[in-house]
């Protein structure tokens, strides 16, 4: 192995020692140790177990609370003191982050959005009685258009995290239904819709995607608005997208249940259907499923600032971290470069995504999923 | 004059809910020609054992705390991984107990065995598969020549099983340490594993270390027996003398709790009665007594050392090199009769 | 081995048909088409263009006509009319409603070439810098270099390829100087825009080597390897890297797609004219036949990739028979 020059003394007989990583991780565990380790978790449920070793693994849990506090921010977004994100300062522009305590101008709030949802404009509506005018200063600088890039980052956090969020439970509608439904049918229906995915995996699926929305958005003209929803289109599309591997993993979950020797005894019993899958099959899935649309979610948001940056996925004036991304990439030019305009979105949706992939591999050691995410057709 | 000599080994695993020494103050010796068994339950630390005794600990998660394991005067413990890797396979051999996961899946199982050859006797390639072919017929394979291209996925379990064997064999180790070489197989499968090492050990004189917690199996072959409980010995002696009186109530136990293929049906699977022996939370004294019937205030706060008994009985002749490590030992030894005495 | 080629055979036909039948009713379900939006014609020429590309015909007539199972052209739209067969099924792409001058054939023929230049050259930077970093950090486990290391590829996975490149840019091309910003003309202009494309693969295939690894080689037989008094090389290299890089082969399917599909973007932010952006400029301006050609032929290269990975698996691992697959 030509990278490992590391440490590597020879003994007086010219054998190679085991550098001390590799040899501390070699080969299988003790039997004994096994077994020790095994003892100390009986008894606890699936998930009391599971929520037990998540706040054991450190990285999973601060990866938690960081989401949490996230998640709270961006949902609370219109509550908080920022200017909106959509008000532009052409004239007065101050494009380049300013220290808060140095921060000397003092603008006024403006209550300029785009069409808010009525939870929102009540949001609006509080926050203005809560702070009056006052609002937070550029601290993270302004775009081109001297709109203030934390507001931005903040509401197009909320906008990434929804989209993600309700794409994913499409897809996690969707593969959980199939896959729990293939299994149970078993036989022929069970071959056929599992071929189908099987197809359907080896489309390429950007492309579908891009042609359709490239269509809902295209004829605006002779269309009219009302008639397609474009932001539904674009949860379903989605979500449609990302469902093929949960529902796979699903599948082979319920399987290896239907099968088990806990539920075969359960009904050898005389337990009823119903209390076999409340009692062995949902607890069991469930995590399953809760690891799988975790890790479902970073996937789903690097689509939309894939789409969002080829002009397809939100669209202006809503934020979202594709499009702040996308207003990014095209700051850094070589004429000139505004560096926040791209650090700082950079940051912020790297580090969202980068709690997502640590949470769901934290959650699916907690509950122990092991499922090859590829299967040969 | 001992093949191999284990004094006071004790092995340490770090767990998240700190140390624990799945093997603790364990001796034991092993003659050239010899068949010993170590005997136990789960988390006893008899696999732990057989791990150390081809320097295999380190690797499986754990750490040799103290302890020497003397073999053809060096003591093992001391040698550089360079160096053990000789005496691997080719002076101590250890045969694994799941040959499903222990043989590379990947490789054929000619090269799997042709390599140990390769390797330690630097044969070339050809006369390696030669020898490897002889070595799968010595253990009984039927076609040997051709299993050589075979992967282990292709074989039967106790094809594989066997398989196994010969790889640990082809070298001549001068020690075998078999880790439940049979508890896979159907008992057929099981006592012809159990001849090719007898016939290791008869023709070339091979000492043979047989970790089991099949009673049976052990009480018909092993020449002597030590009992673990909690990663130390509870009790020594030879298997005959062991499994007529038990002198440690854990070893009765274990003796009354074995399943059993001839004589009557029991009336139902016996076990020995209680929970294992938790190794993070061990008790205070003597280790078995929670489970013990005849625990005393004296088992709660003391620990019993293993040793003999005064022999104040004829009946108690034979026993000179016999250990327990129980208070009660001289009791249970006079109040269980002899059966197998004439 | 017949028996594996003629399944894949069928799948590709099959995915194909697929692709082109949801592809073409996407594309005509919305009204509206690739001359509606532009500069308003008059209406008989609006009608006298629709009637040159057949868009006059009833929905179904256009379909078969498109894949061709029968040619149904008497003015030679799709070839001359001996042929049985035309359209997709022989081959043939139609023509661009947008370039008016070129068919979909042509402009394939020029700019697909530099997509998978690009495409091998990114997933030939992934494999290497990726297998390279799993294989350190695998040697190194538990120390601060696995950590930097696994969280580098961690900001791999989780930064879209357009940052990639945004921050490639700014680094090595507006501040360092080294590379070419945009262009085409000579293997430099390659580097920044194949690194970018590749990096999320390599990062992916940096975590799946280290973790494979590590995970091959606590595996028992290796345990039995190291019993036998091998090497360590030998255990290494004989027992552990095979099993170890088992996932990262068949992760190679999909990452063939991922750098088909990420170009997309990296040739539109590196001014390529790739096939990948002419894809999203046809996409846009609804030239329908452009946009269905490049899928169809994305298609084709991500079915047969996969294939070629299934294939290569089963010559790795010995427990999965050809003829399952």
């Amino acid at each position: 192995m030509a990278d490992d020059t590391r440490s590597a003394p020879r003994d007086a007989a010219g054998t190679r020692e085991t550098p001390r990583a590799f040899r501390d991780g070699l080969g299988g565990r003790d039997v004994d140790a096994l077994w020790i380790e095994a003892q100390r978790e009986r008894g606890a449920p699936v998930s009391q177990r599971a929520w037990q070793r998540l706040k054991r693994n450190r990285p999973a849990w601060f990866a938690w609370c960081f989401l949490c506090v996230v998640g709270i921010a961006s949902l609370l977004a219109p509550l908080l003191p920022l200017p909106s994100p959509k008000t532009m300062r052409l004239t007065d522009r101050r494009p380049v982050p300013v220290w808060p305590w140095l921060d000397k101008s003092k603008t006024e709030f403006q209550a300029d959005y785009w069409e808010l949802n009525p939870v929102d404009a009540a949001l609006v509506q509080v926050r203005t009685k809560l702070y009056g005018k006052f609002q937070t200063g550029p601290w993270l600088g302004t775009d081109a258009r001297g709109r203030d890039l934390l507001a931005r980052i903040v509401w197009g956090s909320r906008k990434s995290l929804f989209t993600a969020i309700a794409a994913a439970a499409i897809s996690l509608g969707i593969g959980v239904t199939w896959g729990a439904w293939a299994a149970l049918k078993g036989g022929r229906t069970d071959r056929w819709m599992m071929r189908f995915v099987d197809v359907l995996y080896s489309l390429p699926f950007v492309f579908l995607v891009i042609t359709a929305l490239a269509l809902v958005d295209a004829p605006r003209a002779n269309l009219g608005e009302e008639l397609v929803d474009r932001e539904l289109v674009f949860f379903v599309v989605l979500g449609a997208v990302f469902w093929l591997t949960m529902a796979r993993v699903i599948r082979g979950q319920v399987l290896a249940l239907k099968s088990s020797d806990f539920v075969l005894a359960s009904r050898a019993m005389g337990a009823s259907t119903g209390w076999i899958l409340r009692r062995h099959v949902l607890p069991n899935v469930f995590g399953t499923a809760i690891v799988y649309l975790t890790l479902t979610l970073p996937s789903v948001m690097l689509a939309e600032a894939f789409l969002s940056y080829l002009g397809l996925g939100v669209q202006a004036p809503e934020v979202s971290f594709g499009l702040l991304l996308a207003d990014g990439v095209d700051a850094i030019n070589a004429i000139h470069v505004e560096w926040w305009l791209f650090a700082f979105p950079a940051t912020a949706m790297a580090s969202v995504l980068l709690a997502l992939f640590v949470l769901g591999d934290g959650l699916r050691d907690a509950f122990d999923v092991r499922a090859k995410e590829r299967t040969a057709p | 004059m001992s093949l191999l000599d284990v004094k006071n080994l004790r092995v340490r695993y770090d767990g998240p809910r700190g140390p624990v020494w799945a093997v603790d103050q364990l001796s034991f010796e092993l003659s050239a020609g010899e068949l010993v068994a170590l005997v136990g339950e789960s988390g006893s630390g008899k696999s732990t054992t057989a791990l150390a005794l081809l320097g295999l600990v380190p690797i499986s998660g754990g750490t040799i705390e103290t302890g020497e394991l003397w073999y053809e005067g060096r003591n093992l413990l001391t040698l550089s991984e360079g160096e053990w890797a000789k005496v691997r396979a080719s002076e101590i051999a250890l045969v694994f107990q799941d040959a499903a996961s222990a043989l590379n899946p990947y490789l054929t199982i000619g090269l799997q065995i042709s390599e140990v050859l390769e390797t330690h006797r630097g044969l070339s390639r050809r006369d390696a598969r030669k020898e490897a072919a002889r070595a799968l017929g010595d253990v009984g394979l039927p076609d040997p020549e051709a299993k050589l291209a075979n992967y282990p996925h292709e074989l039967s379990g106790g094809q594989r099983q066997r398989a196994l064997l010969a790889m640990a064999l082809v070298a001549k180790p001068r020690v075998i340490v078999a880790d439940e070489p049979t508890s896979a197989l159907d008992p057929a499968l099981g006592l012809h594993v159990l001849e090719l090492l007898e016939r290791e050990r008869k023709t070339r004189g091979a000492g043979v270390v047989l970790v089991s917690h099949d009673l049976e199996l052990v009480a018909a072959h092993a020449d002597r027996t030590y009992v673990l409980y909690a990663g130390r010995v509870v009790e020594h002696a030879s298997a005959r003398e062991l499994f007529a009186a038990p002198w440690h109530p854990y070893t009765a136990a274990l003796w009354r709790a074995r399943a059993r293929l001839d004589g009557e049906r029991p009336r139902r699977l016996a076990a020995v009665p209680g929970n294992p022996v938790d190794l993070a939370n061990l008790p205070a004294g003597c280790a078995f007594h929670p489970r013990c019937e005849l625990a005393r205030e004296r088992c709660r706060s003391e620990r019993p050392e293993l040793s003999g008994v005064l022999r104040s009985d004829a009946r108690m002749s034979l026993s000179a090199a016999r250990r327990a490590a129980c208070f009660e030992k001289e009791s249970l030894a006079l109040e269980r009769p002899l059966e197998s005495e004439p | 081995m017949i028996g594996f080629l003629r399944r894949r055979a069928v799948g590709l036909v099959l995915t194909v048909w697929i692709v082109v039948t949801c592809a073409f009713a996407m594309m005509r379900i919305v009204p509206g088409g690739p001359f509606s939006e532009e500069r308003k014609l008059p209406a008989a020429v609006l009608a006298n263009v629709e009637a040159r590309y057949h868009l006059d015909w009833p929905l179904w007539r256009q379909y078969l006509q498109y894949v061709g199972p029968l040619n149904l052209d008497e003015h030679g739209l799709f070839g001359d009319r001996e042929r049985v067969f035309g359209g997709v099924l022989a081959g043939d792409l139609g023509p661009s409603f947008r370039y008016r001058d070129y068919t979909v054939n042509q402009i394939l023929a020029e700019s697909l070439p530099l997509s998978l230049a690009l495409g091998s050259l990114a997933l030939a930077w992934a494999v290497v810098l990726g297998g390279a970093i799993g294989v350190a950090a695998a040697a190194c486990r538990g120390t601060k270099l696995d950590l930097a290391l696994r969280l580098g590829a961690a900001l791999g996975i989780a930064l879209p390829n357009f940052v990639v490149a945004g921050l490639l840019v700014l680094v090595f091309a507006l501040t360092l100087g080294w590379s070419p910003i945009a262009g085409s003309t000579s293997f430099a202009h390659f580097v920044l825009p194949s690194l970018a494309l590749g990096a999320p693969v390599a990062a992916y295939v940096a975590r799946l080597v280290r973790s494979g690894l590590v995970e091959a080689l606590q595996a028992d037989w290796v345990r039995t390897a190291v019993a036998k008094g091998l090497p360590y090389r030998t255990v290494v290299l004989r027992h552990g890297l095979r099993a170890g890089l088992l996932p990262t082969v068949s992760y190679l399917g999909p990452a063939s797609a991922g750098v088909l599909t990420g170009s997309l973007v990296i040739e539109r932010i590196f001014a390529l004219p790739g096939a990948g952006s002419h894809f999203v400029a046809s996409a846009l301006s609804r030239d329908y036949t452009l946009a269905l050609g490049v899928t169809i032929v994305y298609s084709v290269l991500i079915y047969s990739l996969n294939s070629l990975v299934d294939f290569v698996y089963t010559r790795l691992d010995p427990r999965i028979a050809l003829e399952e697959l």
